[in-house]
Formats: C-alpha cells, sequence, structure tokens
C-alpha cells in the first residue's frame, strides 16, 4: 500500500535534537520535501547557521557547509558563484540573520544573489537559552529583558520581510507561519516557490517562517502556538511582501 | 502537536509507554475514526508519522 | 602576454595576474589601501577569463565568499591588507578549522588600528600565530621581489590544496607598489580533484559535510590531532629560505620581504668595508626555516631586522636555542629602514661579537 505521507527521502533519517514542541523539524521537512520534489537533493548544496538548527548539517541529505554566525548568505554567495547550477539555500534564525549577520543578508539581497534563505523567526535566542533577540517583541520577557524590552533602551524589532521588500534584487519575500496545518501548507507552497524562483534564475528569495519556542517562552507546545497567534502575527503580518513572479 | 492538529481528535498521549527520550509517545487510540488526513503527519515535528492511504 | 616574455609590472598586479594563471577564477574582496589594485585588475580580467570577481560589503563577507567557494572546490582568493586580516580572523580560524583550501593575500600597512598606508611588516605574529582562535596553523610565504610574488602564488595555490590549508602570501605596502620586469608563468593547466567537497553529490557519492563544528571533545581531539599530524609534515618538508653569504658570516642577518631587499644592500656594504655579513632570508614564515638557522655555523651573532618592534626576532632565538646573541633593528609607523642605517647596526653588532 503505497504511503500517502512519508518522510521525505532528503530528511537523514535520525532523530533531531529540537525540544518537544520545536517548528524547526517541520520547517526542515518542508525543505527536504521541496527537495525531493523539485528532484534536486544531488545538486543542493546547504549552508547551516548557529543557533538552534547548528546540527542541520545532520538532517539534510544534500552536501552541507556550517558557517559562521551571521555568515550563511556570504558563504551560499561563494558557492553559487562557484556553481552557478546548484541549487543553494541557507537556513538561518533571528540572531543569525538579523543580528550578526545582517550586512550579509541585506548584502545578498539586494546584490540578487540566486539563493534561498530560509528565516526562522521564534523572537529570542534559543540556543544559548533564551536571550533578547533583533525580533523580540516590545514588553516580551526573554533572559536579558527580564522586565520585558523596554523599546527606550532596546529599541524596536526588526521586521526583517518588510526591509528587504524595498531592495531591487529580491524576488521573494514571504512570512508564513507554523502554527497550524493550514499555515504549514502555505509555508511549504512559499518554499517551493522560493527554490523554484531560484532554479529560475529571479533572484534573492527568503521565506520567513514565524515559529515558536516552547523551551525558552516558557510554555507547552499547545500554549506557545496560541501564543504565537496572538502576539507574534500581529506584529510580523504573514503575507507576501515581494513577489517578482506576481509583478511579471 | 499531531494531539491538537487531529481533526478527529483521536490520537493520545498513551500514558503507560515511554519513549528512550523519556516523553510518552503519542498513539492512534482509535485506528478506524482515521480518515487519513495527514494533518497529524503534517504537524509532526520529528517526522515521525506515515500516513497510508 | 606571452609566458617566458619579460613584462614590467606593479606588484600587485603582477600577483593577481599569476593567480589566474594558476586556475584561480574566483575573488572575493573589498577595497583597502595599498592592495587595492589587486582587486581592480581581478576585477577587469576575471570577467574576461569566465571567472567571477565579486566585491563584497566587508572583509568579513569576503572571507566567508572564500570559505563557500573554497568548500565547494575552487581555486578560490582574497586580497586585503592589515585591518582587513583583522576582521577575516574568524573566517580563517573556520578555513582552518574546516581543512578547505584558499589564498589570503595580506598587503601590510602599518599598525595598529587605523594605523597608516605606508609599509610595515606589523603583521608577522598574526600571520605565523594562526590568525585566529583555536589551534591551526596557515602556510605564510614572503616574497621579496615582484618576481617571486608571482612564482609564490602557483606555490600557494599547490600547497594549499595538497595539504587542506589556507594560504597566506605576506606582502606590503612597498611590494606591492612597486614595478619590476617579471617573466610569467604558463597557465596552469589540469588542477587536482577535491572529492571532499560540497558542491552537490550527484547522487553519485555520498554527501559531504564541510564544518569545524565537534561538539565531543575525544572527536574534536582527534581531528586536530590529524591536522597537527598534516602541519608535520608541511615543516618537515616545504620549509624555504634563502640563504645569503652566510657559510662564513659572523654576523647573519634575519629579514624577509622588503626589509630583506633592504638588508641585502646593507650586507654587500658590509662586506665591502670587511665585515663577514650574511643574510637568511624565510621565504616560508611558517613553516619558518628552522634549519637554516642551524646552519650559520660561523656566525657570533644574528641582527633581525624587521618593519616592526620585533616580532619574527622571537622565532630567530626560538631557531637558534637561544644559544646565540639575536640583535633587532627595526622601523615602524610606515618608514623603510634604509641600508645605511642597517649597514650602522651591523658595523655595531660585528664590533661587539665578531
Amino acid at each position: 500500500m503505497p504511503a500517502r505521507f512519508e518522510r521525505p527521502k532528503a530528511l537523514v533519517d535520525v532523530p533531531m535534537h529540537y525540544c518537544p514542541g520545536c517548528t524547526h523539524g517541520i520547517i526542515h521537512r518542508l525543505v527536504a520535501e521541496t527537495l525531493d520534489e523539485l528532484g534536486c537533493e544531488g545538486r543542493t548544496v546547504g549552508i547551516a547557521s548557529v543557533g538552534c538548527s547548528v546540527f542541520s548539517y545532520k538532517y539534510f541529505g544534500c552536501d552541507m557547509i556550517q558557517a559562521p554566525h551571521g555568515r550563511a548568505p556570504a558563504v551560499a554567495t561563494g558557492v553559487k558563484r562557484s556553481f552557478p547550477g546548484d541549487v543553494v539555500f541557507t537556513y538561518q534564525g533571528d540572531g543569525d540573520l538579523a543580528a550578526i549577520g545582517t550586512a550579509e543578508t541585506v548584502h545578498a539581497a539586494t546584490r540578487g544573489e540566486n539563493i534561498t534563505v530560509i528565516f526562522i523567526n521564534n523572537a529570542i535566542y534559543g540556543m544559548t537559552g533564551g536571550q533578547m533577540a533583533p525580533t523580540t517583541l516590545p514588553g516580551q520577557i526573554t533572559q536579558t529583558s527580564p522586565y520585558g524590552r523596554d523599546v527606550r533602551e532596546a529599541g524596536y524589532p526588526i521586521r526583517v520581510c518588510e526591509m528587504l521588500s524595498t531592495l531591487d534584487g529580491v524576488a521573494l519575500a514571504q512570512r508564513v507561519s507554523a502554527d497550524s496545518v493550514k499555515e504549514v501548507r502555505n509555508a511549504k507552497k512559499a518554499i517551493r516557490k522560493a527554490f523554484e524562483y531560484q532554479i529560475a534564475g529571479r533572484g534573492f528569495t527568503l521565506v520567513e517562517v514565524v515559529s515558536a519556542c516552547p523551551t525558552n517562552w516558557g510554555m507547552s507546545p499547545r500554549d506557545s502556538l496560541q501564543w504565537l497567534r496572538d502576539n507574534m502575527i500581529p506584529y510580523y503580518p504573514l503575507g507576501v511582501y515581494k513577489d517578482k513572479g506576481a509583478e511579471e | 502537536m499531531c494531539v491538537i492538529a487531529c481533526p478527529r481528535k483521536i490520537i493520545v498521549l498513551d500514558k503507560s509507554a515511554m519513549n528512550g527520550k523519556g516523553y510518552h509517545p503519542a498513539r492512534l487510540a482509535d485506528p478506524s475514526g482515521c480518515t487519513g488526513c495527514g494533518s497529524c503527519a503534517l504537524m509532526c515535528p520529528d517526522v515521525a508519522i506515515t500516513v497510508i492511504a | 602576454m606571452t609566458a617566458s616574455e619579460k613584462v614590467l609590472m606593479k606588484g600587485n598586479e603582477a600577483l593577481a595576474e599569476a593567480a589566474i594563471l594558476a586556475g584561480c577564477r574566483h575573488f572575493f574582496g573589498y577595497p583597502i589601501t595599498p592592495q587595492t589594485e589587486v582587486a581592480a585588475y581581478m576585477s577587469k580580467r576575471l570577467p574576461k577569463v569566465g571567472g567571477c570577481y565579486l566585491q563584497a560589503e566587508s572583509e568579513v563577507a569576503s572571507v566567508n565568499m572564500v570559505l563557500g567557494a573554497g568548500a565547494a572546490g575552487v581555486r578560490v582568493m582574497t586580497s586585503t591588507s592589515s585591518p582587513g586580516v583583522s576582521l577575516m580572523a574568524e573566517g580563517i580560524s573556520y578555513i582552518a578549522g574546516c581543512d578547505v583550501p584558499c589564498l589570503i593575500i595580506n598587503v601590510q600597512r602599518a599598525g595598529p588600528g587605523l594605523g597608516g598606508i605606508q609599509p610595515a611588516q606589523g603583521d608577522y605574529w598574526q600571520a605565523t600565530r594562526g590568525c585566529g582562535h583555536g589551534d591551526f596553523r596557515l602556510i605564510v610565504l614572503a616574497p621579496s621581489t615582484v618576481q617571486e610574488m608571482v612564482d609564490l602564488v602557483s606555490v600557494a595555490f599547490d600547497l594549499g590544496d595538497r595539504y587542506r590549508v589556507p594560504v597566506m602570501i605576506l606582502s606590503d605596502g612597498l611590494l606591492g607598489q612597486m614595478m619590476e620586469p617579471v617573466v610569467l608563468p604558463e597557465p596552469q593547466g589540469g588542477l587536482p580533484p577535491k572529492p571532499w567537497s560540497a558542491c552537490g553529490h550527484g547522487g553519485a557519492r555520498e554527501r559531504n559535510v564541510v564544518n569545524s563544528l565537534y561538539i565531543e571533545p575525544p572527536e574534536l581531539e582527534e581531528i586536530i590531532a590529524r591536522r597537527f599530524d598534516r602541519y608535520a609534515g608541511i615543516e618537515a618538508s616545504e620549509q624555504r629560505c634563502e640563504s645569503y653569504l652566510t657559510e662564513d658570516a659572523d654576523v647573519v642577518l634575519a629579514a624577509y620581504g622588503a626589509s630583506a631587499r633592504v638588508c641585502r644592500s646593507a650586507v654587500d656594504a658590509a662586506r665591502g668595508k670587511g665585515i663577514r655579513a650574511g643574510m637568511v632570508r624565510p621565504i616560508t614564515l611558517w613553516p619558518f626555516p628552522v634549519s637554516a638557522f642551524g646552519q650559520c655555523k660561523a656566525a657570533k651573532a644574528f641582527l633581525t631586522v624587521e618593519m616592526s618592534t620585533g616580532q619574527m626576532v622571537e622565532d630567530v632565538r626560538l631557531a637558534v636555542n637561544c644559544g646565540r646573541p639575536v640583535e633587532f633593528f627595526g622601523r615602524t609607523g610606515g618608514i623603510v629602514p634604509s641600508p645605511a642605517e642597517v649597514l650602522a647596526r651591523i658595523e655595531d653588532v660585528a664590533g661587539r661579537y665578531a
């Protein structure tokens, strides 16, 4: 009996290290499904970043390179310029992409580098134990904002999709979520589109996935998904911020 | 997360069992109620579910 | 230009052309004085040979692009000057920790900080003490003429590929800007395959993971130990230097790069005055040419001359096991010592020891 749903081939069959209720696993799977569907695992190089997903090189079946914190888009650029026919993607968290890596992110985007960036935004630094991130919400309590993020001291969160949408080199900037079956299906479509745009040479593609961190938010998986809907999505509205394909 | 996602609410955490990581694994409590919609599999972060139509 | 013709070239440009002839088709860099000509030359030539020149947004980004391209298995280089190398330190550590070959050019300028734009040799420690965090080495080559710069480029790529290490060519503002006649090499054909590279497995092999993260201490220790076995092999086989008039020399100078040019004139002048002077000119700063110093049996004293406050002098002392006096003369701030100054010091040292 054929399976209607099974593990994608591009996802290595090993247990993952993520916390219970963490949505990393879902998004890894969506990327792997896309590689299977597009039949491109053999010519794909993934760039692992630094954060909870630092071990992502263990889970994707394509060739992988581990990048320093924040530098994945630059490492991806080096690979893509060496093998333009390869499919190159990065998988980054909010600190990696929007704190230490902001310059690399913005410049890969404005160069229209034909890479796909999967951006996991959970408004916190997971791997190092729950510190404030550039996308932490005003008032949100974290280890380094124990009284809640005070915008007078720590400023405002960055809305990455909105910011990058002003750059001409960006072919797709879309924000999705992984909090429900409906949104996961949407996220899959966005990720698939991003990779297709890369293969068509349209430019830089980024999919921002609003995600939960039950462990560092101090909630159960069920409650964290609800918190995400109630608090993060109003600040980071889901939707398409730039789509060169739709403009044509 | 499969427990939350299942529209038929037929997945439960099996309190009588414990897996290698120290958690109660999910179990399909009522196989006859399963429509094969795949919602559970879609929401499983560990890709632990295979859905056979 | 055909090979075996002599052409007059500026150091920075000769270096760039040599890299292209060695099969390098990828350059990622950022402008900084006094190396900008390398990037400018590459930006003109690489597109004409089907290569990729990319001006990155910073040296941080440049070195990471080098990491990516090197990990994907191509011959790749970057070029910068002293403050840029500091920015690249993180990337160089990762490149070494991933065993990825690449070429990094440092056209030294005066430091520390923003310093000046005139030549200096203040980055010796940075270059030879690994250039970044953790236990690792990179091969460091120090040309002292434009021809040598050209010749060392293919040596750098070959050694890098053979041993899977990053290689640095330590130049300086003087060598980078000067013009000398050079003979360019033949274009290199047939680059070695790199079965370890992450460029897409094509379904034909196991996937490759280029990585420097090893969370389990015993595993990391083993990786480091194997890497240092390779380094031991490099130390045993790849020391390079030039010994000039050292067989009977009472006073042996030690200098590299631009300083060595000055010292050669000073040694000749000293010989003219009856002083038995000589010079060991290291060409590999790492591996340091220890054996060359051991061979200076007649030397009563050594005099290290650097455009710094004294960095290589420590390695010279170690090379002679601190068994004989090693003195130092240097200028900093971007000043190049004159042969007359060096001669005066040789006379002083000879007067006290010879």
